[in-house]
């Protein structure tokens, strides 16, 4: 990971902090099956630095943008890159105290506490990735306040009272604006340090589509990247919802072109197909049409 | 070729193709193209934003403005068009893989079409995609060079194009911008003075044919401007002594055809024109922009009037259109996000959770582990809108923007599932009008908001009497009605109270319309209320809608006051 940062420019000095910090927090034994291997890298130099160097100082870091910006891709690789250990929390509408940090359960006949994703990454170190933090509701976030500021500490009513190990950060995302989500409240939102994340670039996009997919040929690793911003500017331009902008969709449809199946038909199933509105299925249709031909056969896409 | 009509969503579909060759998306084009059948034509929409984007707006502008008047105004278009596409086409091909495609099954479809005539258009558009295909059609030397000369090569930028066009059909047919007009319209008022008079060239209609399909030219001077109408007068002040039929009849002519047959409206009447509204009438127009030539006179006036007022509304929605989506898009992520955001509460046993004592014997002696229990939130269950705007001469000076929130709104609802009705009132010489645009149901009608306009006073209480009948048709366990008023009710026809004759206006009125709102929350109706009236109608509008009203200074925060109020009603559901 480390020589990708280097290979992306990222400058001298945050690396080798990182690989300091690396060796003053080596992670051991079991919890070394918890570092993510990243199967999609984060292309973009400047958000490498200013992530890295947050969490170097540890801050926590809050990723804000909209779909398709790679703020999970970031979150995970920055786990990789620091080599911790790591814990997802999906936030979702009924998200409270005891998804995150641990609730009663019965053993053996007594209650006793099934410890929470937070609580563990408090005690091992770990990164924890709070995704669409913004989906849950403030006031059950409020137990997050004094894991989250200066205090670092969890204490759970009825048990102990622990303090975060100095390797502990949290990454959280939020889609501001999507469906289900809300507005994070100042005291929360003034624990991160937030970076608000660009669009994937063109660049970007073949960048990734030609590591993910060796045998792309360039001219269609371009048209894929044109036909992701066509629909990013219908988006952009108020015609579509964000439902067919979707760059997993995008990969799968090439993984499945790879296997055989048709282009157009590969498409529909990645893309198009994932608006259930018989008109923006049409928009998004006409999208490809306009920039592919009718019939997208294997050895046109892949040398 | 018999002229079709296109459907809206053609329309906006032709649209996009447009939008998205020339990658830019805050322009309304001004031409679209549509295959035989009426649907958007993909290959010569691509071409036209391609055009736009890669020779700009003003070359397509230029040309087709130089064309403007001539008898062969037509020919001259589809041949520039012709060209246009050849260029485009070799510049934009290597970046679109499609276009050499598109093209080719554009061509086929052409040819297939078999249209076989020995006019000049005709002949140099086969040969043009027979080229296209690859083959080499035969052809007369004079037709092939015009071909030759329009085939233009993809690497001149736009103000060559247009003189290479221009010289080619100068080469061809003598045409030269202005002069060509002029020596035209000499002519013909040299025939008209000899008593040769025949059908002059005719303005060309917005749909007309183009290449094998049709072709919608939206440029200005169209839909409006020509139709000199008088200033809105009350009916009132026409003449007091008219018959009831002829009434009628007037309404009908002014308000378009109506919803429900005599027989119904009959018996509307009779249910809701009773006690304060006695003696009153009802008519529920359609909402459709028709003109019946039937129509004479004042009427006629009246219609015509609205109807260009219905495209005003079109065209000051169309104008700013970028912004009108990107509120959409917001409001319907608003109210999406509060339906989802706010289930209701239901208690679950589950195997971890808060511990309930009550329980515990279970799992020490039946070995259950499910002894606590968790709080599990599920769907507060489904709503409808209903929407009725205030269609009295009031909102004259904002029908535009009352028109486009409307349609903002139920743009919106609509994409949330949510089942709207949108309706407007107002009242003329004793009649309410209920304007019902879109019904519950009627997913694919927004833009018939579109269709509203002022007129006349305002019975709201009356009014808010006919949507409460009509709520019954409401699909869903929860109704929120939203009104867009004044709080000012005033209509010429008197309040019956007893043997006493009021008129509706003032306290009466206000005292009236409370009423009616408390009898829609009797039936467990929300009813809120977005208030453009001024300071001195605040006491009004609390007496009216008590706490549930919000008042907006500027029509631009309608749709955006209207989520917050469905949010809230959401909410409390």
């Amino acid at each position: 990971m480390l020589d990708f940062l280097r290979s992306e420019g990222v400058s001298p000095r945050i690396i080798k902090e990182l690989e300091a910090f690396r060796t003053k927090f080596p992670a051991e034994g079991a919890l070394r099956r918890r570092i993510p291997e990243p199967r999609y890298l984060y292309y973009g130099k400047d958000i490498w630095e200013e992530a890295a160097t947050a969490l170097l100082c540890g801050e926590n870091l809050l990723l804000v943008g909209p779909k398709a910006t790679g703020k999970n891709v970031l979150a995970e690789n920055l786990a990789a890159v620091f080599a911790r250990p790591s814990w997802d929390v999906s936030f979702y509408i009924n998200t409270d105290a005891a998804t995150l940090l641990g609730t009663d359960t019965f053993a053996e006949g007594a209650v006793s506490l099934r410890k929470g994703p937070i609580y563990r990454c408090a005690e091992e170190g770990g990164f924890g990735i709070l995704d669409e933090i913004n989906m849950a509701k403030n006031e059950s976030l409020a137990v997050l306040h004094a894991t989250l500021d200066f205090r670092r500490s969890i204490d759970m009513p009825g048990y102990d009272r622990i303090t975060l190990h100095d390797a502990t950060r949290f990454i959280a995302t939020m889609n501001y604006g999507y469906a289900g989500t809300r507005e994070l409240n100042e005291a929360l939102a003034s624990r991160f340090v937030v970076i608000d994340m660009p669009a994937i670039s063109t660049e970007g996009l073949v960048k990734l589509l030609t590591r993910e997919f060796p045998g792309l040929r360039p001219a269609y690793a371009d048209q894929f990247a044109g036909l992701f911003q066509d629909i990013q500017r219908k988006c952009d331009g108020g015609e579509l919802s964000t439902k067919p902008l979707d760059l997993r969709g995008l990969l799968a449809a090439v993984r499945l072109m790879r296997a055989g199946l048709e282009g157009n038909r590969a498409l529909e199933l990645g893309l198009v197909n994932k608006s259930f509105d018989s008109f923006e299925r049409q928009l998004v249709t006409d999208v490809i049409r306009t920039r592919l031909p009718d019939e997208i056969r294997f050895e046109d896409v892949f040398a | 070729m018999d002229l079709i009509e296109i459907p809206d969503s053609e329309k906006r579909r032709a649209r996009n193709l447009i939008w998205n060759a020339a990658g830019d998306y805050g322009f309304e084009p001004d031409f679209k193209a549509y295959d035989e059948d009426g649907r958007a034509d993909l290959y010569w929409n691509s071409i036209i934003g391609a055009v736009r984007k890669n020779y700009g707006q003003e070359t397509v502008d230029g040309l087709l403005e130089s064309f403007q008047g001539c008898k062969d105004q037509a020919l001259y278009e589809e041949l520039a068009w012709l060209a246009l596409e050849n260029a485009v086409f070799l510049r934009e091909s290597p970046r679109r893989p499609a276009l050499p495609s598109l093209r080719r099954s554009y061509a086929r479809r052409v040819l297939a079409l078999g249209h076989t005539s020995d006019q000049i258009l005709n002949i140099v558009e086969s040969a043009h995609f027979r080229r296209a295909l690859g083959e080499e059609p035969r052809l007369r030397p004079g037709e092939q060079k015009l071909l030759d000369a329009l085939e233009l090569p993809g690497d001149l930028d736009g103000p060559a194009l247009a003189a290479r066009i221009l010289g080619a059909l100068r080469a061809s047919f003598g045409f030269i911008p202005g002069e060509t007009q002029a020596a035209e319209a000499k002519e013909k008022k040299h025939r008209f003075l000899f008593g040769r008079r025949r059908k002059g060239s005719a303005e060309l209609p917005p749909v007309r044919g183009f290449a094998y399909g049709f072709g919608e030219h939206t440029v200005s001077g169209q839909g409006g401007g020509r139709e000199v109408v008088p200033p809105q007068r009350r009916l009132t002040d026409l003449n007091a002594a008219q018959s009831e039929a002829a009434l009628r009849t007037y309404v009908q002519s002014v308000f378009g055809p109506p919803l429900f047959g005599a027989q119904q409206l009959q018996e509307l009447e009779q249910a809701l024109c009773a006690d304060d509204h006695k003696g009153c009438h009802l008519y529920y127009a359609r909402g459709d922009d028709t003109l019946d030539p039937r129509v004479k006179g004042y009427a006629a006036a009246q219609r015509k009037s609205a109807l260009n007022q219905m495209a005003h509304n079109r065209e000051a929605y169309e104008a700013d259109a970028v912004r009108h989506r990107n509120s959409i898009l917001r409001l319907t992520a608003r109210i999406r996000n509060a339906m989802l955001a706010y289930p209701q509460p239901t208690v679950v046993r589950s195997a971890s959770g808060q511990l309930d004592a009550s329980r515990v014997w279970r799992g020490l002696y039946l070995d259950d582990d499910k002894v606590f229990t968790r709080v599990l939130r599920t769907d507060p269950g489904d709503i409808s809108v209903d929407l009725l705007l205030d269609g009295s001469t009031s909102q004259t000076d904002r029908q535009a923007a009352v028109a486009a929130q409307g349609y903002m709104i139920a743009e919106s609802l609509t994409r949330c599932g949510i089942p709207v009705r949108v309706s407007s009132f107002c009242s003329l010489s004793g009649y309410t009008i209920v304007t019902r645009y879109r019904d519950y149901s009627e997913t694919d009608k927004n833009d018939r908001v579109f269709h509203y306009f002022t007129t006349g006073c305002n019975r709201d209480g009356l009014a808010i009497r006919a949507l409460g009948q009509g709520l019954g048709d409401s699909p869903c366990e929860h109704r929120i009605v939203i009104l867009l008023s004044d709080a000012k009710p005033n209509d010429v026809a008197k309040l019956v109270q007893g043997d006493s004759l009021l008129d509706y206006a003032a306290q009466n009125g206000i005292e009236n319309t409370a009423r009616e709102v408390r009898a829609l929350l009797r039936q467990e109706v929300s009813v809120i209320c977005v208030f453009t009236g001024n300071d001195e109608d605040i006491p009004a509008a609390h007496t009216i809608y008590g706490r549930d009203f919000a008042r907006i200074r500027s029509l631009d925060q309608f749709a955006d006051t209207v989520g917050t109020l469905i949010q809230n009603q959401i909410r409390g559901l």
